[in-house]
């Protein structure tokens, strides 16, 4: 019974899906859960598919991350773009101080919330 | 957060609330899909995805080419079975779309894409019955069968479910993507050697 207790009070905190995507050379989805594929959209845009969806496209929120390896300056920015994301699909944008919208080396996402 | 009910009535009304019933047990009894996917990962492995699929939306010629990866975890998942439901339990997932002004319409997942094309931004998005989803899977399917999942789940109806005048989509080799990406958002399907049109 205690650990049911423990189990249901992390349920919402848990990552429903996350996935660290190379942007280097192409879209890889080097390591995922809960996610069908990903697709590249543009230069420093793409978009993670999930496996189903989340309950309601208010119903979740997703960190974003990224890193550009081989410079020392480069800042990227990742954006979780909540304006353009779906219940199921998850945009992220990579955007760095020299190019605008572009591919980092690495980015990586979570998406908390409640599923459908 | 919107509560759905506010614009639901009649059958779609009573499905919702079936549906968030089951969805609640399902989550509670550990059978959602979400459980079953976590479940697998003690006797599934990633397989190599050796494609992926270019596709240009027919109603934003402009927009450019999207490429779709599939997942190599989730191919290994469609191809063990038991995991994932049938692609029609997606296909038919209802949803709740409230556009900025406020129309609103249920739909099928694999209408929702027109509709948000042309019903402009959408402000709300609320899935009103899943409920196939936690209560039927597909068997094992071949690598072929499982890339056919995915492009049915994840590439917009539109590419795929009518006639065009001109290929709006391929699924080709991995390899035939360009790794230089200087000129990415002036990638054409027509560029791409083209193992199957759509």
């Amino acid at each position: 019974m205690a650990n049911l207790a423990k189990y249901l009070a992390v349920n919402e905190g848990q990552a429903k899906a996350w996935a660290r995507v190379n942007q280097s050379s192409g879209i890889v989805l080097e390591a995922d859960f809960y996610v069908s594929s990903a697709t590249d959209v543009a230069a420093g845009n793409y978009s993670v598919e999930l496996s189903s969806a989340f309950s309601g496209s208010d119903e979740y929120t997703a960190t974003v991350s990224g890193v550009e390896v081989n410079s020392n300056t480069t800042v990227v920015i990742a954006n979780y773009d909540d304006a353009t994301s779906t219940a199921s699909s998850i945009y992220v944008w990579t955007i760095t101080n020299t190019s605008g919208a572009a591919d980092a080396t690495y980015s990586s996402f979570g998406a908390f919330g409640d599923l459908a | 957060m919107i509560d759905p009910r506010k614009y639901l009535s009649g059958d779609d009304l009573a499905a919702y609330e079936e549906y968030i019933e089951l969805r609640a047990r399902a989550w509670r009894e550990g059978w959602h899909h979400w459980h079953r996917i976590a479940q697998a990962r003690d006797r599934v492995q990633p397989v190599e995805v050796g494609h992926a699929i270019p596709y240009t939306r027919p109603g934003d010629p402009d927009g450019g080419m999207s490429i779709c990866h599939p997942s190599g975890w989730c191919v290994a998942e469609l191809m063990a079975g038991g995991i994932h439901p049938p692609i029609d339990a997606i296909l038919g997932q209802r949803l709740l779309l409230i556009a900025k002004n406020y129309e609103h319409a249920v739909v099928d997942y694999v209408d929702a894409e027109e509709w948000r094309r042309l019903n402009g931004p959408i402000k709300h998005e609320v899935v009103v019955d899943n409920r196939r989803a936690h209560t039927e899977t597909a068997g094992p399917m071949t690598y072929e069968q499982a890339i056919e999942w995915i492009v049915l789940k994840d590439v917009p109806s539109a590419v795929w479910s009518r006639k065009h005048n001109r290929p709006q989509m391929a699924i080709v080799p991995r390899g035939a993507i360009p790794k230089d990406r200087n000129n990415r958002n002036a990638w054409r399907l027509a560029d791409f050697e083209l193992e199957q049109a759509a």
